[in-house]
């Protein structure tokens, strides 16, 4: 368990590099065969969102439309469960995520938890 | 436990901010608004039909707030309508599926994201409880999820392009909702799409 937290998963869609891990939502990777499977892995987070956004926010909900700030702190939030999701998957020894599926849901008032879970498998 | 006290806090810390603010403008509305509408020297019409606004506003406070939020929303939102429609003209050449299992032929592939968090303006969710007694369909706030859905799928095709996909398999959009329901004016929707992205060079 140590050693998980030296382990940071980053650019998870390739953008600068190749990614350390593969990630998808398809059954299958194309032009990929599984090899061996790892089991169900997961990654959760909940975030709340600090006071000043709140007033933000429920400023521009007067007019409506987008509400920014909201929309970074769960993207953020939602890459953190990617990243914990990741981070077992590479525990387990496995080289990729596939059928990854997310969820949200709101718990407690301002708080909002994003959950992300996967097929851990080893493929070549 | 930890989550309903922070609730508590912030509620309280936002309403007293809110009232501070709002009894403020009331008070100088007032103040301005009836010297202005008694005034002797102002016999220019436009100036006493502002003035007459003003003064209303600050005895009914809901006729400004409720007639800024629709005027200023609208436009808002037309603008981003227009501005979605135009973005998607870059990005119309990106392949989309529903498949699970893409039967193109593929050589690399990842996952990408997009999200938008959404909320009708007071103007909308006030008409909408006026619909509520009659039943039916809620047009006025069908439009906000209605863009909502179309920018996601927009950025959803600038972040595949973003990292070189050509085509985009299982795409998913799922829909949350955030913040309180019971409070009602204060709803606001996530929406959340997310696919595998992939190329064939």
């Amino acid at each position: 368990m140590e050693q998980s937290e030296h382990i940071i998963v980053d650019n998870p869609e390739g953008e600068d590099g190749p990614a350390a891990i593969i990630v998808t939502n398809t059954e299958s990777i194309p032009g990929k065969t599984i090899q061996s499977m790892h089991g169900v892995v997961t990654g959760s987070t909940v975030r709340a969102k600090h006071i000043g956004k709140d007033i933000l926010a429920g400023l521009k909900n007067i007019v409506g439309g987008e509400l920014t700030g909201y929309t970074e702190l769960l993207n953020e939030a939602r890459h953190q469960a990617m990243q914990r999701m990741m981070q077992q998957a590479l525990q387990m020894g496995a080289n990729a995520v596939i059928n990854t599926r997310f969820a949200t849901s709101s718990v407690a008032g301002g708080a909002a938890e994003l959950f992300a879970y996967g097929t851990a498998v080893t493929v070549a | 436990m930890g989550g309903n006290i922070h609730h508590k806090h912030s509620g309280i810390s936002l309403n007293v901010i809110m009232a501070a603010t709002v009894i403020l403008f009331l008070n100088s509305a007032f103040v301005i608004g009836s010297i202005l509408f008694l005034w002797p020297g102002f016999e220019d019409k436009s100036w006493r039909v502002g003035a007459w606004i003003l003064f209303m506003t600050s005895v009914y406070p809901f006729i400004g707030w409720l007639s800024f939020s629709a005027a200023v929303g609208h436009t808002i939102q037309s603008e981003n309508q227009k501005d979605t429609a135009a973005r998607n003209e870059y990005v119309d050449d990106i392949i989309m599926t529903n498949l699970k299992s893409p039967t193109m032929s593929v050589e690399d592939c990842g996952l990408v994201m997009a999200s938008i968090v959404v909320a009708a303006s007071h103007w909308q969710s006030f008409r909408s409880n006026y619909r509520r007694i009659i039943g039916g369909e809620v047009p006025i706030l069908r439009k906000p999820l209605e863009w909502g859905r179309k920018e996601v799928i927009v950025r959803l095709k600038e972040q595949a392009k973003q990292s070189g996909w050509t085509q985009l398999h299982n795409v998913r959009i799922e829909t949350s909702i955030i913040g309180n329901v019971a409070q009602g004016k204060g709803l606001k929707t996530e929406l959340h799409a997310y696919a595998t992205g992939a190329r064939n060079t």
